[in-house]
């Protein structure tokens, strides 16, 4: 009887004994499981941010360049720059959004150095989509009623709110006006002229966008030569290494 | 054997993310571009998923190929995949023509809907094979068999158990 229970007790002890060596080796696989894992997650977030960072950098009070008003364009920097580049855009065209974020930065800084003239020739291509000219008749009421500088603002404005095509027909007519206001431009003039289409000014667009031979946007020319549509990667880099060397 | 052909599906798993996510890394905006073409996730998620999706891809497929927390990375890549089908199955279904940006560009794609269903059974291959990781994810040459040895086998029910599934996997 009591050689039993000794018996039994033994085996009590030993199978105490394993379950504190299981839970202590459970506990270590479970440290390193969650070390490693959030060790993981900050590589992941880490270059995630060094990515998002890396395409705009010192955008905030960077010197603003020079901006005047073509007939239905807008002009940045000095006209007597040794680079000129023209980018035909559409507000809605993925690409030109893509293009945009990231070049804009680098653009501009070289605008204000007087390295580079960039004119933007904003188009009505997607026409399938209302969308596209209307925000164009509404840029065009900004550039004629408030200038270039206005215009500039919502031009970045109307980029970084760029809807998608299929769901940009539920942009509403007050989300406009709305980027209108933070571009400094709600005045009585320009919101009367954005109830109308600007025909004079659709037909200039039209006019540069068939006389430059444009079918796709976003369309670029350096120094009046059309860069072959690659990818806007690619695109972007030789845009960065015509200004870089002034050629 | 069954084991060897899991080395095998990290390998082939492991380095399609590694491809995938290296040619998007350099080009943070276009991969944007290429999440925002399905036209499906809010435009601020998009812009987020973008930025994050080529290092994530990175992260798993470098996870994968040293079989590191394999029942983990194995459970993200099946996840990731179940997503980016559900993706070509929705742009397919609205009529949207999109290079489905998987590796490299994405964007407009004019012979997008006759690529789409070889797309999905790409997807639908590795997915499976991220499965079998996740159902069996003790391989060979793999760094958690060094974080994670296997336990010493309980002499109480030591009989009928197999390698595979005597502890908790990672």
């Amino acid at each position: 009887m009591s050689k039993q229970n000794r018996e039994s007790g033994r085996t009590a002890r030993a199978a105490a004994i394993r379950a504190a060596q299981a839970r202590k080796e459970r506990n270590r696989r479970v440290a390193i499981i969650a070390g490693v894992v959030v060790l993981l997650g900050a590589i992941v977030a880490g270059g995630a941010w060094y990515g998002s960072g890396s395409g705009d950098k010192a955008s905030t009070g960077a010197k603003v360049p020079p901006v005047a008003a073509g007939t239905a364009s807008l002009t940045m920097g000095d006209p007597s720059a040794p680079v000129k580049i023209v980018i035909y855009e559409d507000f809605l065209c993925p690409f030109c959004r893509e293009l945009e974020s990231s070049t804009r930065d680098f653009l501009r800084e070289n605008a204000a150095k007087g390295k580079v003239l960039v004119e933007y020739q904003p188009i009505n291509l997607l026409t399938r989509f209302p969308y596209s000219a209307k925000v164009l008749n509404a840029w065009a009421a900004v550039l004629k009623n408030e200038g270039p500088k206005a215009a500039l603002e919502l031009h970045d404005l109307l980029y970084e709110h760029q809807p998608y095509e299929e769901s940009s027909s539920q942009v509403t007519d007050s989300q406009i006006a709305g980027w209108v206001k933070q571009a400094g431009a709600d005045t009585d003039a320009v919101r009367q002229a954005m109830k109308t289409p600007d025909a004079e000014f659709f037909t200039a667009a039209q006019q540069a966008m068939t006389s430059a031979k444009v079918t796709s946007t976003p369309t670029v020319f350096i120094n009046g030569q059309e860069l072959p549509p690659t990818g806007v990667a690619d695109m972007v880099s030789k845009i960065e290494a015509a200004v870089d060397q002034g050629s | 054997m069954m084991r060897w052909v899991g080395v095998l599906a990290r390998l082939v798993v492991g380095g399609v993310w590694l491809y995938a996510g290296a040619l998007k890394l350099p080009h943070p905006d276009t991969s944007v571009t290429a999440v925002r073409a399905y036209q499906l996730l809010p435009t601020g998620l998009a812009e987020t998923v973008g930025h994050v999706l080529p290092m994530l891809e990175i992260v798993v497929g470098g996870c994968l190929v040293l079989g590191l927390l394999l029942r983990f990375t194995g459970v993200v890549s099946a996840l990731l995949l179940v997503a980016f089908i559900i993706g070509i199955v929705s742009v397919w279904s609205r009529g949207i023509e999109i290079n489905c940006g998987c590796v490299g560009n994405g964007g407009a794609d004019p012979d997008a809907t006759s690529k789409y269903p070889w797309e999905i059974a790409r997807d639908t291959g590795l997915l499976a094979l991220s499965l079998l990781l996740v159902w069996r994810p003790r391989t060979p040459l793999a760094v958690d068999n060094a974080l994670f040895p296997p336990l010493p086998p309980d002499p109480e029910h030591d009989r009928a158990t197999g390698m595979d599934d005597v502890e908790a996997e990672p």
